[in-house]
């Protein structure tokens, strides 16, 4: 039998044993978004050198190639995007950063990812000129809550399924901190999300409910992308 | 406007801290405590009240196991017939050459009538009552009476039994009552070794008569005047214990909607009891049962509820995003593809990996309390083959409870008379 004095100690042992538990679950917690910065910056590092290496090779291929080449060019950017979308799963993997420098340091890396997208957005339109090609840019503005898990999916699925036809270029409606991005928003008019532009036809309201609803044959078909 | 999912992750990290804290406590609790086991040799003479409502056929299971008790001391049995209208009268009646004592009520006025009706007669100083559906164990009284000596300076006012359900095998609902039953027991035992433990189910409990004739018995405006008349004797200073040794057997409902009945009763006999006895919470003249007890009954089940509604949304939400893209985007299921260790590591949510882990502490918690306070063979053989009733009751069963909450809480408010309807062929169990 435990004394009534022994029970009320309990009590006590509880709330320490409670704080020591949540204290190391916050350090560890720490401990991990510290190595998710490292992680995103080495991923960043990593992309950087494919980034110079495409406007390398553009440029090369400009410079020395007696015809441009579009498939060459065509992909590097694929391969370039594939790199940035690892980062982008990265980005949102590691979402819920914690310590407050970590966060910082989290935003910027968003920042950098939003205007890596951008780079690759213009190079399929300097691509789809030289080349008179139609890769269909789509532009997805998301919020952070679970609807917009599935609607991301949609669009995701629908990248994979049409890989060199269609790019997705997703950004979060309420990342203030780039004035670039700020005057995205503005020239596209994104007032709210799901905010989704496939080509140059906003999707009504934003939201899809299947992918046969996206899909480039029915877009084609209804005249909203050519 | 604050979204939804902010005020959810606002409340789950409020649960994490308040559910690690009772996992802590409880199993420190389990840590200090032991099985309790006194010698035998206290044996004042006892008397035993069995409140009959229409019980012919239960009965006659509850006298033989009433008559075959192992005790030493002095035994008087009474059966009080509540105006049945079957023959349970009759049955109890043919008990009398054997010593049992029958009172017949002509008008059916509830059990706490019955009880006090037959208390008044009562001259031993403790008494027991059992429920006309249920069987005790040879040597449960013997046991359960030996808490009332005690060593030290407290006052033992009732003491409880361990409760089994005879009836688990025939559907899920009562392998799941199995799951509770085990549960609830474990509960009762480690409140007990508290202090804290203060209802006295109706289907064994040995009482003090002198105390309980001097809080005025059993309340027949109650709906569960067994857990009234618990909280009357913890409010005269007194303890109540938890007799692991003295099994009683009795049976669970075995449809939905005897269970529902049933626990609607008894969350309204809670509610009634909380608001007649509103002066112990955070009453220090009660020590840890009016500062922390009483109000954690009431608090209890508001966090509990808040629990399960964190839990099954977060749960849920998973769920659901794995169907929708195993069904939509099967390519982007790629859980599988981490490239090492570390990336698993990384993903892994605060919040979400706190909540598995400590949902999967408390799961450890209760399973080694299952092996502690019912030893490992008890586990082998009703734990493991009841699984799928484990998962039902993690994941089904709480919403019953949802259910029966907000039902009471509307019968309460809306002052609704309580319909004890007629006897059931499966018994309307009212321990």
């Amino acid at each position: 039998m435990i004394s009534k004095k022994r029970r009320n100690f309990l009590f006590l042992e509880a709330g320490i044993l409670t704080f020591l538990i949540y204290i190391i679950a916050l350090l560890l917690t720490g401990y991990l978004d510290t190595h998710r910065i490292s992680f995103l910056e080495n991923e960043h590092k990593k992309f950087e050198i494919i980034e110079e290496s495409s406007f390398a090779q553009t440029y090369f291929l400009e410079e020395f190639e007696e015809e441009y080449s579009c498939s060459d060019f065509k992909t590097a950017i694929y391969n370039k995007n594939i790199e940035l979308r690892k980062i982008g799963e990265d980005l949102g993997n590691f979402g819920s950063l914690f310590l407050e420098s970590n966060v910082k340091n989290g935003e910027y890396y968003k920042e950098v990812y939003y205007l890596n997208q951008l780079d690759v957005y213009f190079q399929i339109s300097a691509y789809n000129e030289k080349c008179q090609e139609n890769i269909i840019p789509v532009f997805y503005f998301f919020s952070e809550s679970s609807s917009f898990d599935v609607q991301g999916a949609y669009l995701e699925q629908f990248a994979l399924n049409n890989r060199n036809e269609t790019y997705v270029f997703s950004f979060d409606i309420n990342f203030n901190n780039s004035y670039v991005i700020t005057s995205l928003k503005e020239s596209l008019e994104v007032t709210s999300s799901p905010f989704v532009k496939v080509g140059n036809t906003t999707i009504s309201n934003g939201w899809i409910s299947s992918l046969n609803e996206i899909s480039i044959e029915f877009l084609r078909q209804r005249g909203e992308i050519q | 406007m604050i979204e939804l999912p902010v005020v959810i992750s606002f409340i789950t990290q409020i649960i994490i801290f308040i559910g690690l804290y009772f996992s802590c406590f409880w199993i420190l609790v389990l840590i200090n405590s032991e099985k309790r086991s006194k010698p035998s040799d206290y044996f004042p003479p006892i008397s035993i009240l069995i409140p009959a409502f229409n019980e012919e056929k239960g009965i006659v299971r509850t006298l033989e196991s009433c008559l075959r008790l192992n005790y030493k001391g002095e035994l008087k049995i009474y059966v009080v017939n509540d105006a049945s209208s079957d023959s349970t009268l009759e049955v109890a009646r043919g008990y009398e050459d054997r010593g049992v004592i029958v009172i017949d009520k002509k008008k059916n006025a509830g059990k706490a009538a019955a009880l006090n009706t037959a208390l008044k007669k009562v001259t031993t100083e403790y008494f027991a009552v059992v429920d006309a559906d249920s069987t005790i164990s040879v040597n449960s009284l013997m046991r359960a009476v030996q808490f009332f000596k005690r060593d030290d300076s407290q006052k033992v006012g009732a003491v409880i039994a361990k409760m089994r359900p005879t009836n688990t095998s025939k559907n899920m609902l009562e392998r799941i009552q199995l799951i509770e039953y085990m549960m609830v027991g474990l509960m009762r035992f480690m409140s007990a070794v508290i202090y804290l433990l203060h209802l006295t189910p109706g289907v064994l409990s040995v009482y003090n008569t002198k105390l309980v004739k001097k809080v005025g018995g059993f309340d027949s405006d109650n709906l569960t005047e067994d857990f009234e008349l618990g909280v009357k004797v913890r409010k005269e200073g007194y303890l109540i214990e938890y007799c692991e040794q003295a099994e009683v057997y009795t049976e669970t409902p075995n449809n939905l909607s005897i269970f529902l009945k049933q626990r609607i009763r008894w969350s309204r006999g809670f509610i009634q009891t909380h608001k007649k006895h509103r002066d112990i919470f955070f009453n220090k003249k009660h020590g840890l049962f009016g500062i922390y007890q009483f109000p954690m009954n009431v608090l209890g089940p508001i966090f509990y509820f808040l629990a399960i509604f964190a839990i099954s949304y977060n749960v849920y939400k998973a769920l659901y995003e794995f169907l929708f893209k195993l069904i939509n985007t099967p390519d982007l299921l790629q859980f599988w593809q981490f490239d090492s260790l570390q990336d698993i590591f990384l993903t892994i949510d605060f919040q979400i990996s706190f909540l598995i882990w400590m949902s999967l502490f408390f799961f450890f918690v209760f399973i080694w309390g299952i092996i502690k306070f019912y030893g490992y063979n008890f586990l082998r053989k009703n734990f493991i083959k009841n699984m799928g009733a484990i998962l039902l009751y993690l994941m089904v069963y709480n919403y019953l409870y949802i259910y029966v909450w907000i039902v009471s809480l509307k019968k309460e408010f809306f002052g609704e008379s309580y319909d004890w309807g007629t006897k059931k062929v499966n018994h309307e169990v009212k321990n």
